[in-house]
């Protein structure tokens, strides 16, 4: 079945790529500190507070693969602008992955409460390391356990964050006009 | 209620990242980064087999200049007593790095103090390994003419 895509809802999606992309970069140093720290790679944690943005804009849209499509958007601009890091390529997929486990997980699960925006979150921000962790860094044992429970944790806080930012614009009547557009 | 169990759950989450991010950081402690060849034997190094103290001295470059630098490591005289090498045994040593670059060393020189050492920290800086963003490990020669027995991302001692 077709959909119609609003021009506002693209505006939005682009807003919270663009916001995801940068807070992933501001976040990127301040999460090292902890994950240099205990000796694992820092995507994972970083990356939990880039999707808080994601989960938000599903908030905002309804339309289906909306996340989807604004990873794969995401993962071309982060290749063009060098963000890709290490991963080459693959960026792609592991940029995507997250954006489809957010989709699925709102097909579920269709609500706006305090566990959606966590624990979809939680889920994208895992599935996303996990991949990552297959394709590129290959941790093995506590390393990987780790490197897991982190991308967990993060993923549960910085959606339980998103949550309370979304409620927050949700409350604005401007916004409100916006998204309904 | 469901903040609550949300609540609830990242705090198990954070209790179970904390205990097994100690497990690993205790795993950590031996992380090999050398290994010393005699014979058939094969003894692994590991970062804090290296990080001993601290040393100083003077290099000088290829085109005759005199720099001082401060390092942390050990002597490597010292680091192979410790890990139960004969010393009155050897002829020599040859010290290969992880893009097979390798020096040699007689027996007289690793016996001297303060000529040979393996360092952890050149001024105040961990010295890089081969890969980025990975710590490594630098051979410094003391008295030689120039810096090219200084192996950096020294990777196999070879005792003779």
């Amino acid at each position: 079945m077709k959909q119609k895509v609003p021009l506002c809802h693209l505006v939005f999606l682009a807003i919270c790529v663009a916001l995801s992309l940068v807070t992933k970069r501001v976040i990127s140093p301040i999460t090292n500190l902890l994950t240099d720290f205990i000796r694992i790679p820092g995507g994972g944690a970083a990356t939990a507070f880039s999707l808080m943005f994601f989960v938000i804009g599903t908030g905002g849209v309804g339309w289906r693969w909306a996340t989807t499509a604004a990873g794969f958007v995401q993962s071309l601009i982060a290749m063009a602008l060098g963000m890709s890091a290490y991963q080459g390529a693959f960026a792609i997929l592991t940029y995507t992955l997250p954006g489809v486990v957010i989709d699925l997980f709102r097909r579920f699960y269709p609500h706006r409460n305090t566990a959606y925006f966590s624990l979809s979150c939680a889920s994208a921000n895992t599935a996303g390391a996990l991949l990552t962790n297959l394709l590129v860094f290959r941790l093995e044992g506590i390393a990987f356990l780790l490197w897991m429970l982190i991308a967990c944790t993060m993923g549960v806080f910085a959606g339980f964050l998103g949550g309370i930012l979304f409620k927050r614009i949700e409350k604005i009547p401007e916004f409100r006009r916006f998204i309904e557009c | 209620m469901l903040k609550k169990w949300i609540v609830a759950g990242v705090f198990l989450l954070l209790v179970a990242t904390g205990i097994v991010a100690a497990v690993h950081l205790g795993n950590q402690d031996a992380v090999e980064c050398m290994v010393i060849l005699q014979g058939d034997r094969e003894i692994a190094v590991s970062f804090e087999d290296l990080d001993k103290g601290a040393f100083s001295g003077e290099l000088i470059d290829g085109k005759g200049n005199v720099t001082a630098h401060d390092y942390a490591g050990v002597l490597l005289k010292k680091l192979l007593e410790e890990k139960g090498i004969d010393l009155a045994r050897i002829s020599g040593v040859t010290v290969t790095s992880a893009d097979n670059y390798s020096v040699e060393f007689t027996a007289e020189e690793v016996l001297q103090a303060d000529k040979v050492y393996v360092a952890v920290t050149a001024d105040g800086a961990k010295i890089e390994g081969i890969d980025p963003g990975a710590d490594g490990v630098q051979v410094i020669v003391f008295g030689d003419q120039n810096s090219r027995r200084c192996v950096r991302f020294a990777q196999k001692i070879t005792v003779k």
